[in-house]
């Protein structure tokens, strides 16, 4: 029931286009109306409207290829859209971009870092980059390395970290200014156990104080267990949007205990297959 | 592992070897330019390497014709000493840990090394130039066999030895500090050429080389070296003595042998993990106690001045990334050295070329400016294509774009003051012109405020990728790698509007000396620096207007991988 792109799991608020509030302090963190994308003949992203609201932890899932990170480069004001809006925390991202960035903090799929920089000069660098006074800067790069357990590391270049040691050290960097909104492209990607708690642990703190996320994530447990929303985007539609209970309840004709990942699958038309190699029997 | 060679995995050895050989050359558009460039000019170079060396080992009278064979295969056989460590990364199939993953036996590994040498660009100019061994001894059967069979052994040796190096330096090799290392080299290397050439041709070396060759003053050390037995065995043939021939034959074919044994024996043990690390000295910071407020900036003031501007902590933290990234990334230090390089050229061309006279002293003083504005138009046309990928990430974070500009031209400009420093000084205290040092000076740094407009100009609208560097010949200092030939057409456009442009304080130099009217300076000078200047800022303003609206585009030229 779920494979339908127009299937009951959008919400009817999504339907419809989001509204920017006038009033800033009501209006969502995150507004994306009608964005579409398109890569020579490919549709990226179809018309996808979503709104986030404020302090909220929005997943955001799809499999390869969905249009998972072309919509984050489009909210970020990295991809240009073909068509379609984007506003964060009130402002429009594509008509000032300046002040729409110092609001966000972004955590890329690839993590174009400063490679040749340590990763200690890194989070100097983009605190100055984000107008952070010094002391400030020092004091958070301390207690930023200490948290993801980059102390010993803090002075070896970049361009020698593992892949999860960069993710560490580009996300203390999108949080160093203390965003109100953070953008997180699948930020567990690379990440040992221990880290990954940590990391939960901080995204967790950061949206008890405000700051909405808005997060891509292959790994359903994590969404299953920090969201508080969930959007499904398949082949550059938004085809499924709501908190997890409610996904559960409208897929309550076929289970009622199904799982983010159960309902995942159904939404974006996984079938059920014997997936056995015929070699190995 | 077992001696066994399994003939259906060689098959697919050889099958990988020829794929990686033939995506090499038609991977992208790059390669395939490239390679319509090595066969225009590579192919040419070779042959006449072997063409030169041919009629030398035929018509130069003895010794010296056998002195040339002792050069060239000795020199055959130190190139492909160094080569692997050239090649490495460009050449994938000579990194064998790739295949470690597989069951593979020893002499395995060494076929599919092997096969990857051979199929390489070098080992075709090694032939042709081992063919005009074979060719230019051909004196009789007897001896065009026997030369035949030492060129065989050298081939062996030449390719033993090479891996051999390999295979004791592979996990050098495929460390990053290597990879860095490698990159300066060439390119300072190929960038130094002129200078090399000078110093050892001019300078020291070539009346002694041409008494060497004729007194045979190098043989009787080469001899004792494997190629230079192989070289003495075709001599003594050649000479009649056939028994010190089959002796010294002898001699190359143990060498060979011995060489392969090491090489076999050297490469499992180099089948290990790769090093990391690198670790720098940076200055900790202790952590201050007591929380502060912050203030998350938003837009800029909107009636910020220049000083303002220039006083930044943004300006200033981008600026000081600037200059750690000129030494720390290989590609920037390359391009620093490269731009340092020509600056010593320009020293050393008058020491050389006029024995130091104080009038060739003198042109230095004036040549300096323009020498300084090339180097800095190397640094700065494309300033945002330097940064690679991580311009995504500067385009991140919400700084206003003059402020980006401006950090990076400081960066550059002040390596171009002091570059201009040095050389005015340096030629004025030679030829004692000690009363044109203030003009060129300040012209100089009007010329340096064109030049970096003009290269914000060419960074926002005309921005090219640079392409992170490989070692090996394909290998450049370039800023604009694979940029393709329409970008590169348009930076050399770029060049020519940077020198149109610069036309005016050039002239504001020169046509007072030349109608011997220095008075103007007084007026001319401070014209030109005001030029300059204001060339600078406006050019800027009108380029950070529209550099926010052109970042996707930007970055979709700059990042694409």
């Amino acid at each position: 029931m779920f494979s339908d792109p127009n299937s009951s799991l959008i919400s009817n608020q999504l339907v419809q286009q989001p509204v920017v509030s006038s009033d800033k302090n009501n209006s969502p963190a995150i507004v994306a109306r009608d964005l579409v994308r398109v890569f020579g003949q490919k549709t990226a992203v179809n018309h996808l409207n979503l709104a986030v609201q404020r302090g909220e932890f929005y997943g955001f899932l799809g499999p390869n290829g969905a249009g998972k990170s072309t919509t984050i480069k489009m909210m970020v004001g990295l991809l240009r859209p073909t068509s379609g809006s984007v506003w964060v925390g009130s402002i429009d991202v594509w008509k000032d971009p300046l002040k729409a960035r110092s609001l966000m903090g972004v955590l890329p799929e690839y993590l174009n870092l400063y490679e040749r920089l340590s990763g200690r000069e890194f989070l100097t660098f983009a605190g100055h980059m984000y107008g952070v006074p010094q002391a400030a800067i020092s004091r958070r790069s301390e207690e930023l390395l200490r948290l993801l357990m980059l102390v010993d590391d803090a002075d070896k270049l970049v361009v020698d970290y593992s892949v999860g040691m960069r993710k560490k050290i580009a996300l203390a960097a999108a949080i160093m200014h203390n965003p109100q909104v953070l953008f997180l492209d699948e930020p567990f990607e690379g990440i040992d156990p221990i880290s990954s708690r940590v990391i939960r642990d901080i995204l967790h703190d950061l949206t008890q104080r405000g700051t909405t996320i808005f997060f891509s994530s292959h790994v359903m447990e994590v969404v299953e267990r920090l969201c508080t929303r969930v959007g499904i985007i398949n082949q550059g539609v938004l085809v499924a949007e709501g908190t997890l209970q409610e996904l559960r309840e409208r897929a309550s004709g076929e289970d009622k205990d199904a799982t983010l990942e159960d309902i995942f699958l159904n939404v974006v038309g996984a079938r059920e297959e014997s997936h056995n190699l015929s070699w190995l029997e | 592992m077992a001696m066994v060679i399994h003939r259906d995995k060689l098959r697919w050895l050889f099958w990988l070897r020829w794929k990686l050989f033939l995506r090499g050359f038609t991977r992208d558009r790059g390669r395939i330019i490239a390679t319509i460039f090595m066969i225009v000019f590579g192919l040419p170079f070779y042959s006449g390497i072997a063409i030169g060396t041919f009629f030398a080992y035929r018509f130069l009278p003895p010794p010296a014709n056998t002195e040339v064979l002792f050069l060239v295969l000795t020199g055959v056989y130190l190139f492909w000493l160094v080569l692997p460590l050239l090649e490495f990364t460009v050449n994938e199939g000579l990194d064998v840990s790739k295949l470690i993953l597989f069951p593979l036996t020893r002499p395995e590994l060494m076929v599919s090394l092997l096969f990857s040498t051979l199929l390489d660009i070098p080992m075709f100019g090694l032939i042709l130039v081992f063919i005009a061994v074979v060719v230019g001894w051909a004196i009789s059967v007897p001896v065009t066999l026997l030369t035949i069979l030492a060129v065989l052994i050298c081939y062996v040796q030449v390719v033993g030895m090479s891996q051999l190096v390999l295979a004791l330096l592979m996990r050098t090799l495929q460390s990053r500090r290597f990879r860095d290392l490698s990159i300066i080299l060439i390119a300072v290397f190929s960038s130094s050429c002129y200078i090399f050439q000078q110093v050892v041709f001019r300078g020291i070396g070539a009346r002694n080389i041409v008494a060497n060759l004729q007194d045979g003053g190098f043989s009787s050390y080469l001899q004792w070296l494997p190629p230079g037995m192989s070289a003495r065995a075709i001599q003594q043939a050649v000479l009649g003595n056939w028994g010190a021939s089959v002796v010294w034959l002898g001699a190359s074919l143990v060498a060979s042998i011995l060489v392969l044994y090491l090489w076999q024996l050297v490469l499992e043990r180099s089948l290990r993990t790769p090093e990391v690390g690198g670790a720098i000295r940076t200055r900790r910071h202790k952590a201050p106690g007591g929380a502060e407020a912050v203030s998350v900036p938003t837009s800029q003031p909107a009636g910020e001045s220049v000083w303002q501007r220039i006083g930044s902590t943004q300006t200033l933290a981008i600026t000081i990334k600037e200059w750690k990234y000129f030494w720390r990334d290989p590609q920037l230090k390359a391009l620093l050295f490269q731009s340092v390089i020509w600056i010593g050229v320009l020293i050393i061309g008058p020491l050389f070329n006029s024995r130091g006279s104080s009038s060739s002293w003198g042109v230095l003083t004036f040549t300096a400016p323009l020498a300084v504005f090339f180097s800095i138009f190397i640094l700065s046309y494309n300033t945002l294509g330097l940064e690679r990928q991580s311009l995504t990430t500067l385009f991140l974070f919400p700084v206003e774009p003059r402020r980006i500009l401006l950090g990076k031209n400081l960066s550059v400009a002040a390596l171009g003051i002091v570059e201009l420093l040095l050389l005015v000084l340096i030629g004025a205290f030679l030829s004692h012109a000690w009363s044109f040092v203030l003009p060129v000076l300040t012209l100089g740094l009007a010329g340096i405020a064109v030049v970096l407009g003009c290269g914000n100009f060419s960074s926002v609208f005309l921005p090219q990728r640079m392409r992170q560097m490989q070692r090996g010949f394909q290998a450049t200092g370039s800023s604009s790698g694979s940029a393709g030939c329409v970008r590169s057409l348009m930076s050399m456009a770029m060049m020519l509007v940077t020198v149109v442009v610069l036309v005016p304080v050039g002239l504001t130099l020169f046509l007072p000396l030349l109608w011997n009217m220095q008075w103007v300076w007084v007026f001319a000078i401070p014209a030109a620096l005001l030029y300059g200047i204001l060339f600078y800022q406006v050019l800027t303003r009108l380029v950070a207007s529209r550099m926010l609206a052109r970042v996707p585009e930007i970055l979709e030229v700059t990042t694409r991988e």
